[in-house]
């Protein structure tokens, strides 16, 4: 092959290991060893083992020899550091569970190992998925591929940043706000959120439980579905999931080269105050390619989209506060020395959490003390229920929304970490769908002047992940945006 | 949690300021509105209840910050 191997994405590896062309020992070693370059520049990595990777590498290629035709046998994977892979550590980016190695595999795990996949590394994370940037991480700062000097955007920067810069070909993340999408907008990259209730969060950190979500991130939306497609489906250690079938998502996806009868929705209020013109630019540009596929436009309005911020920071942390109660110090990680279990429970929490996480604690169990509930959470609550009529109202008159995925492109590291509310603001174009339960995909859609990559974002109703999908797939069949890559 | 003083500061401000941020949320009227709830096809999920081999103590106990004669060990929690 004259590409090299760690070029090389998801069903491009997978092509290449099932013509028995490369052997996934190659590809793992040729990951392993960018990776040992890159990883000082990048820190888009918590942990990898090159030893424990190379042996499941040529375990697969002794499988494949003796005739096992898996699809995705031996095809490597990073994993962000909240989902928890058995022999491997999962820290969710916190002191909090230092040291604690899981004993299990996450169902999205168990079903890619089941498939074949080999998982190579764990990729950096905001501390416990709380962050727009991976600054929160006790390991440090992921840097972006495209620019060392700006952040990679989060809470999955670390996934984003290793699949952009060729250390994986692809990554499972997690996205409650926005935390696939922004970070694969800001490193040029592919990311799906699928929709709520469609992959089991089953072994995955939980955040906030009525919106976090796991996905795939990945170099093209193709790689991206075959990934989804081998995760989703009902799981009985989450009740949440859908017993609805998921059905062929590749092979839907080949038929549809084109958008002809496809109506897209321009949300009003995404492309008003505050969108930085270089994005709106791309995000217009890339609409315009879609009507050149066939699609039809639409302007919509979405009326309660401005609230979203609002409304994910009262629901958001007062879920965090309930989830995070488990870290105790009793059970697993990181345990402060104390002389009673008062101040074994205080000091484990004091000095195993980070500042971000302590703030959402905070601000959660205050909205939902006694005398605020009413004023905020259940108020939230209302208003998170109009937020879902704006979509469901916006999909009568089209069958996807068209968007820019983020106000701008990447921004500096430490420009906004000092200011909470400013950070929190930049999920304004993504939040809203994790309030509604729907599903969301992020594509490439340009290069600004200055070097960064922005993304545009398919929006589509609850359990329609396979029209987004074949959208996006149309769009990149015609571009080559998703192609663009950093020069690291 | 305890916060050190510098801390305590530091966040006085910035919840403030979220706070005040959330207050918009005041400006809609939600008269009649009912809440959302987690799941539109929330259902009660039902399984047989038949036994399955869960973790075994050992692997349990594995990640346990202090472990002994097969149990968690606390500081002393009864006077």
């Amino acid at each position: 092959m004259s590409t090299a191997l760690f070029e090389l994405g998801f069903l491009e590896a997978a092509d290449a290991l099932a013509k028995k062309e490369i052997t996934s020992q190659e590809l793992v070693q040729a990951l392993l060893t960018r990776t040992e370059a890159l990883e000082p520049d990048l820190n888009a990595l918590t942990w990898w083992d090159a030893e424990t990777a190379l042996a499941e590498a040529r375990a697969a290629d002794a499988a494949r020899a003796a005739g096992d035709e898996r699809p995705w046998l031996g095809v490597p994977i990073t994993v962000k550091d909240l989902l928890n892979v058995k022999g491997q550590p999962c820290t969710a980016g916190s002191g909090i569970l230092k040291g604690y190695v899981a004993p299990y595999d996450a169902t999205v795990i168990a079903r890619l190992r089941a498939a074949g996949c080999v998982c190579l590394s764990r990729a950096n994370t905001d501390e416990f998925a709380m962050g727009s940037s991976t600054e929160t991480s006790v390991y440090g700062t992921t840097r972006n591929p495209w620019d060392l000097t700006r952040v990679p955007g989060g809470s999955s920067g670390g996934p984003a940043a290793a699949v952009a810069a060729r250390l994986a070909p692809a990554a499972l993340a997690s996205d409650t706000a926005g935390s696939i999408r922004q970070p694969a907008a800001f490193c040029g990259i592919t990311g799906f959120k699928p929709t709520y209730g469609r992959v089991s969060r089953y072994g995955c950190a939980a955040f906030a439980s009525s919106l976090d979500q796991i996905g795939p991130m990945a170099r093209s939306v193709e790689d991206a579905a075959a990934l989804y497609q081998a995760m989703a489906g009902q799981d009985v250690h989450d009740s949440t999931t859908s017993a609805r079938p998921v059905g062929d998502v590749l092979g839907d996806m080949r038929t549809a080269p084109n958008l002809k009868g496809v109506r897209l929705g321009l949300p009003r209020q995404h492309f008003a105050e505050g969108l930085d013109p270089e994005v709106e630019k791309l995000t217009r540009a890339a609409v315009a390619q879609c009507q050149a596929l066939g699609a039809e436009l639409v302007d919509v309005d979405l009326p309660h989209s401005p609230y979203g911020i609002a409304c994910y920071y009262v629901l958001g942390p007062a879920e965090a506060s309930a989830n995070l109660a488990r870290y105790d110090g009793v059970r697993y990680g990181f345990r402060a020395a104390a002389e009673d279990v008062q101040q074994m429970y205080e000091q484990t929490r004091t000095q195993g959490f980070g500042a971000e996480v302590k703030r959402r604690i905070i601000l959660g169990t205050y909205v939902l003390s006694s005398g605020f509930y009413d004023a905020y959470y259940l108020r939230a609550q209302k208003v998170r229920m109009l937020i879902r009529r704006d979509f469901e109202r916006a999909f009568e008159q089209c069958d996807a929304l068209i968007g820019p995925v983020t106000p701008t492109t990447a921004f500096r590291i430490g420009e906004k970490i000092a200011d909470p509310l400013q950070m929190y603001l930049g999920d304004i174009y993504t939040v809203n769908v994790n309030l509604a339960g729907i599903c969301g995909l992020s594509v490439p859609c340009g290069v600004t002047p200055d070097g960064l990559p922005a993304g545009v974002h398919l929006v589509g109703p609850a359990f329609e992940d396979t029209r987004i999908l074949k959208i996006g797939a149309a769009y990149q069949h015609a571009t080559d945006w998703h192609l663009q890559r950093p020069k690291i | 949690m305890a916060l050190s003083d510098a801390e305590a500061t530091l966040l006085q401000g910035q919840l403030e300021d979220i706070l005040a941020y959330v207050d918009e949320l005041k400006q809609l009227d939600v008269t009649g509105v009912e809440p959302t709830d987690i799941d539109s096809e929330a259902q009660t999920v039902w399984r047989e209840d038949e036994p399955q081999a869960g973790l075994s103590r050992d692997a349990a106990l594995a990640n346990a910050p202090l472990a002994r004669h097969g149990q968690f060990v606390v500081p002393k929690v009864i006077e």
